[in-house]
C-alpha cells in the first residue's frame, strides 16, 4: 500500500544566534499516518513545528506540503493550506466561551457565521466538549483546555494536524482519552504529527516515530525499533522504556 | 451568554426586556418635550455624543484589543473637514461629514499599516504621537484657522444646513441617532465574522494567526470602523457648538475622556460605553459648575480625577462597571 | 558653519534624549511594560530642581544627587504600588495604568503649581563658550556631559556589579534568572528605580536652561519613545546611539526644512524604523 507524502522536510535548519535548534532535518509525513516526534528537552521539536507552521522562517532547507513549497509562508497562509496546530503551552481564547473558541476556528472554511457555528457544534460533539459549550474557556480544567485547543484546530478542517505535547500535565485516565481521540481524528481522515514526552502514549498511538537530539534527527522507524535503538536510549540517558514491557 | 435556562424563565426574561426597551424608547424619545430647558437637553446630548465616541473607541480598543490614546485626531478630522469645506466652498456639512469620514480612513491606513504589524505598545505610542502632531499642525496652519480656530458660519436653521438655533431638540435627536447607529453597528459586529476575529486577535494574536486569521487586515478594519464613527461625532460637534479650535477638538484630554468613558463602563462590552457616559458626563458637568470659580485650575482638577480613575480602574477592575455588575450578579446567585 | 553648529547642537541635545530613553528602555527590557508617564516623571524632576533653587537657593547641580535618589525611590514606589499589580493583567490594563498615572501627575502639577512657565533663577552654569569657532551654551554642554557621565555610571553598574548583572539576566530570560535565585520582583523594582533615576538626572540637568511647565515632559517623552524604538527596546547602548541620531534629526530638519516640521520628521523616523527594522538597531524584539 503506497502512502503518498503529505509533508516533506528537506534539510530544514534553524539557528538562534549561536544555538543551532534544528540541524538539516529531513523528514516525511505520509498521508493518513500518525507520526511521532520525540527527543530530550531542547532537542528542537517545538522549533521544528514553528518552522512548519510559519512562525519561524527556517534558515536553511525547504518544506513541502504535497508538491507545494511552503517554506517561510505566514501562519495564516499555512492554516489556509490545511495545516493546523496546537501549542505547547495552551493558547485558548480565555475570554470566549468553548463554543465561540471553536467558531473562530470554523470560520476559516465556513462562509457564514451560522455555518461556522454548525461546524463548531459538530466538532465539539466529536471531541466530547459539547455539553460544556457555553462555559468560559478560562474556567476549564487543563485537560479540557487542551481538548478545546484541539477542537478549535480541528474546526479549521485541516489535512494535517500538528499536536505539540498535547498530553503534558494529564493524568493517566485523561491520557487514555487523549490517545483515543487522536486515533479517532486519524480515522476521520486527518493526518497527525505529534510531538510528545509521554512515552506510553506515543509508543501506543504512533505508526512511526522520529527522534531528534540536539537539533538533528538520530533515528526513525516503528515504535518497537525506536525503543531498542541504542542512540535513542543514549540520548535520553537511560529513560528505560522497552516495547513489550 | 448564561448557561442553559428553562423555557418559561427565558420567555419571562424576554417579556421583561421588551418592557424595558419600550420604556426606554418612550423616555428617550419624549425627553426633549418633558425637559424643555437647554441645560438638561445639553447634558443628554453630551452623554449621547461621548457614549457614541466611547463605543467607537470600544470597537478598536475593547473588542479588538488595540489601545488608541490619540483618538481625538479622528474627531478633529471630522470637525475640521466639514467646517473648512463649509467655510471655503459652501459645501453642506452632511457632505462634509462624508469627506471627514473618507479622510479619517486615509489616516487609518497611513498610521495603522506600519504600526499594526507589531505589539500593541508600538501602536499606542504612535497614536499619541499622531494626536499631538495633528494638534500642532492645525494650530500652526492658517488655512485651518491656526490656534484661533474657526467659526462655523451662521446659516438659516434647518436639517439641510445642519444648524438649529431656536431649540436644541433636533441636536438631541441627531446625537441620539448617532449613538444608536454606533451601538447597532457594534451589536451586529458582535455576531459577525469580524466580531469573532476581533476578539480572537485581542485574546491571542498568534493563536489567531494559526487559525488562518489575517490579523493585520482585521486590525485595520477595526480602526477604520472606529475612526469613521468618531469623525462623524466630530462633524456633529462642529455643527452643535459652531466653533472649533485645536484645544477643543484635538487635545489629549479629549482622547483621555473617550478612553475613560469606555474603560469606566467596561471595555469590550456593548453597554459599557453607555454606562461610562451616564456616570461620567453628569459628574464632569457637575464638577465644572462647582469648580467654575477656580478658573483654569478647575480644568486640571477634572483631569486629576480622571487620571486617578483610569489608574484605579485598570489596577482593580479592568472590566469596568459592567464587570462589577456581573460579579455582583453572580455573587447574588 | 551653521550646519556644523547644528550638528553640535544636535549631538548635545541627543545625549540628553539618550539618557531619558535609557530609563524607558531599561524598564521595557525587563518586563515589557512601557512607562507612559515617563515625561511626567521628567517634569517632576525639573520642578524639584526649580523649587529647591527658588525656595532654598540650592543650585540644580548641587541638588542633582538628591533628586536622582528621590526619583529612584519614586520608581521603586511606583513599581510596588501600581506596576506589580498589573504584571499579569492584560496589556490594556498595563498601558492604562501608566497612562493614567501620567495624566494624574501632569494635571496635579498644573493644579498645584499653575500652568505658568518657570525658569531657574541664576543657575551656576550659564552663558556661552566658543570652541573652535562654534558657540555652545554652557548649560547645554554641562547637560550633555552629565548625560554621558550618567550613562557611564549606568554602564558600569549593569556590567560590573552583581545587581547589575542580575538585572541583565532578568532582562534576558526572567525564568532562567529566577531558577538561579534572582528575585524577579526585586529586579523589576530596581529597574524602575534606575529608570526613573535616569530621568531624574536628565530633568535636573535640563532645568538649568529649559522652561519648566506642567506639559514640558510630553514632547520629551514622545521623542524618548521614538528613540527607544530606533535603538531597540531593551538596549541601553542602542538608546545612546539612537538618542544622538534623533537629536541630530530634530535639529537638522528644523534648520534645513523649518522649525514647525521637526517633530513631524522625528515621527517619520519612527514610522520608518517600525516598518523597516522593528527590532531597532540593537533591540531584541
Amino acid at each position: 500500500m503506497a502512502m503518498s507524502v503529505l509533508l516533506r522536510l528537506d534539510q530544514v535548519s534553524k539557528r538562534f544566534g549561536g544555538l543551532v535548534a534544528n540541524d538539516r532535518v529531513c523528514l516525511e509525513v505520509h498521508e493518513g499516518e500518525i507520526l511521532g516526534l520525540i527527543g530530550p528537552n531542547g532537542a528542537g521539536k517545538t522549533t521544528l513545528f514553528n518552522c512548519i507552521s510559519g512562525f519561524y522562517p527556517p534558515d536553511g532547507g525547504r518544506i513541502f506540503f504535497r508538491a507545494q513549497d511552503i517554506t517561510g509562508r505566514s501562519p495564516e497562509e499555512i492554516a489556509r493550506i490545511g495545516i493546523a496546530r496546537t501549542f505547547q503551552i495552551v493558547r485558548i481564547f480565555k475570554d470566549l466561551t468553548v463554543l465561540d473558541n471553536t467558531v473562530v476556528g470554523a470560520l476559516l472554511r465556513a462562509r457564514t457565521v451560522g455555518e461556522a457555528r454548525e461546524r463548531a457544534l459538530r466538532v465539539l460533539e466529536f471531541t466530547g466538549l459539547k455539553d460544556k459549550m457555553d462555559r468560559l474557556a478560562a474556567h476549564l480544567t487543563i485537560a479540557d483546555k487542551k481538548r478545546l485547543e484541539l477542537s478549535r484546530a480541528l474546526a479549521t478542517h485541516p489535512t494535517l494536524l500538528l499536536l505539540d505535547e498535547v498530553m503534558a500535565g494529564l493524568n493517566p485516565q485523561e491520557i487514555r482519552e487523549a490517545v483515543d481521540l487522536v486515533r479517532a481524528i486519524r480515522a476521520s481522515g486527518v493526518t497527525v504529527f505529534v510531538v510528545e514526552h509521554v512515552m506510553e502514549a506515543i509508543m501506543t498511538v504512533c505508526d512511526r516515530i522520529a527522534v531528534l537530539d540536539y537539533g538533528r534527527k538520530i533515528a526513525e522507524g516503528a515504535p518497537a525499533s525506536i525503543a531498542t535503538n541504542e542512540d535513542v536510549i543514549k540520548a535520553y540517558l537511560g529513560v528505560g522504556y522497552r516495547a513489550g514491557g | 451568554m448564561g448557561e442553559g435556562v428553562s423555557r418559561p424563565v427565558a420567555r419571562a426574561r424576554i417579556r421583561w426586556m421588551g418592557l424595558l426597551v419600550f420604556a426606554a424608547a418612550v423616555f428617550l424619545l419624549g425627553y426633549p418635550y418633558v425637559f424643555t430647558a437647554p441645560f438638561p437637553q445639553h447634558l443628554m446630548i453630551r452623554i449621547f455624543l461621548f457614549a457614541a465616541l466611547a463605543q467607537a473607541w470600544n470597537i478598536l480598543g475593547g473588542y479588538c484589543g488595540q489601545i488608541s490614546l490619540g483618538h481625538a485626531v479622528f474627531f478633529g478630522i471630522g470637525a475640521y473637514t466639514s467646517t473648512i469645506l463649509l467655510i471655503r466652498w459652501h459645501i453642506s456639512p452632511w457632505v462634509g461629514m462624508l469627506a471627514g469620514v473618507l479622510l479619517s480612513l486615509a489616516v487609518t491606513l497611513v498610521v495603522g499599516y506600519p504600526t499594526f504589524r507589531l505589539s500593541g505598545h508600538y501602536f499606542a505610542i504612535a497614536t499619541i504621537a499622531v494626536g499631538e502632531i495633528a494638534r500642532f499642525l492645525v494650530a500652526n496652519w492658517p488655512f485651518a484657522g491656526g490656534a484661533v480656530g474657526l467659526y462655523v458660519p451662521l446659516l438659516r436653521e434647518g436639517l439641510r444646513t445642519f444648524e438649529f438655533h431656536t431649540t436644541k431638540a433636533p441636536y438631541y435627536y441627531i446625537s441620539l441617532l448617532l449613538f444608536m447607529a454606533v451601538t447597532v453597528a457594534t451589536a451586529f459586529l458582535e455576531h459577525s465574522r469580524a466580531g469573532y476575529y476581533f476578539r480572537a486577535i485581542r485574546a491571542d494574536p498568534d493563536a489567531a494567526r494559526s487559525l488562518g486569521i489575517p490579523i493585520h487586515r482585521y486590525k485595520l478594519l477595526a480602526l477604520a470602523l472606529s475612526a469613521v464613527f468618531t469623525a462623524m461625532g466630530g462633524t456633529f460637534y462642529a455643527q452643535y457648538v459652531l466653533y472649533i479650535d485645536p484645544e477643543s477638538v484635538l487635545p489629549l484630554m479629549l482622547s483621555v475622556i473617550i478612553c475613560l468613558v469606555a474603560v469606566l463602563g467596561g471595555v469590550g462590552t456593548l453597554w459599557g460605553p453607555v454606562l461610562g457616559a451616564v456616570v461620567l458626563i453628569p459628574l464632569s458637568e457637575g464638577t465644572r459648575v462647582y469648580l467654575a470659580g477656580m478658573g483654569g485650575a478647575g480644568r486640571a482638577f477634572d483631569l486629576i480625577v480622571y487620571g486617578a480613575m483610569i489608574v484605579l480602574m485598570s489596577v482593580f477592575e479592568p472590566t469596568g462597571l459592567v464587570g462589577l455588575w456581573r460579579r455582583v450578579r453572580r455573587a447574588w446567585r | 558653519m551653521i550646519l556644523l553648529q547644528g550638528v553640535v547642537n544636535g549631538v548635545l541635545l541627543g545625549l540628553v534624549y539618550a539618557l531619558i530613553a535609557a530609563g524607558l528602555s531599561l524598564i521595557f527590557g525587563l518586563m515589557e511594560i512601557v512607562n507612559f508617564a515617563h515625561g511626567q516623571h521628567l517634569m517632576l524632576a525639573m520642578y524639584g530642581a526649580y523649587w529647591l533653587a527658588v525656595l532654598y537657593g540650592v543650585d540644580p547641580l548641587l541638588s542633582l544627587p538628591l533628586w536622582a535618589f528621590a526619583l529612584f525611590l519614586l520608581g521603586v514606589a511606583t513599581y510596588w504600588l501600581v506596576i506589580a499589580r498589573v504584571l499579569r493583567a492584560p496589556m490594556l490594563a498595563q498601558i492604562f495604568s501608566t497612562f493614567g498615572l501620567g495624566v494624574f501627575l501632569q494635571s496635579l502639577a498644573q493644579f498645584v503649581w499653575s500652568p505658568d512657565f518657570r525658569l531657574v533663577p541664576s543657575p551656576l552654569v550659564k552663558g556661552r563658550v566658543e570652541i573652535f569657532g562654534l558657540f555652545v551654551g554652557v548649560p547645554e554642554l554641562v547637560a550633555s556631559i552629565g548625560a554621558v557621565a550618567a550613562f557611564a555610571v549606568l554602564y558600569l553598574f549593569v556590567m560590573r556589579t552583581e545587581s547589575g548583572r542580575a538585572l541583565q539576566a532578568t532582562s534576558e530570560d526572567r525564568e532562567a534568572a529566577a531558577l538561579v535565585g534572582i528575585n524577579s520582583h526585586r529586579m523589576f523594582a530596581l529597574g524602575w528605580g534606575i529608570g526613573l533615576a535616569c530621568v531624574g538626572v536628565a530633568g535636573v540637568l535640563l532645568s538649568n536652561f529649559y522652561y519648566i511647565f506642567p506639559e514640558v515632559g510630553f514632547p520629551f517623552a514622545l521623542i524618548a519613545y521614538v528613540t527607544v524604538a530606533l535603538g531597540g527596546f531593551g538596549s541601553i547602548p542602542g538608546a545612546f546611539i539612537a538618542g544622538i541620531l534623533i537629536g541630530l534629526t530634530e535639529v537638522l530638519s528644523g534648520l534645513l526644512i523649518g522649525p514647525a516640521y521637526k517633530y513631524l520628521f522625528v515621527f517619520l523616523v519612527y514610522l520608518v524604523v517600525v516598518v523597516a527594522r522593528p527590532r531597532g538597531l540593537f533591540g531584541r524584539y
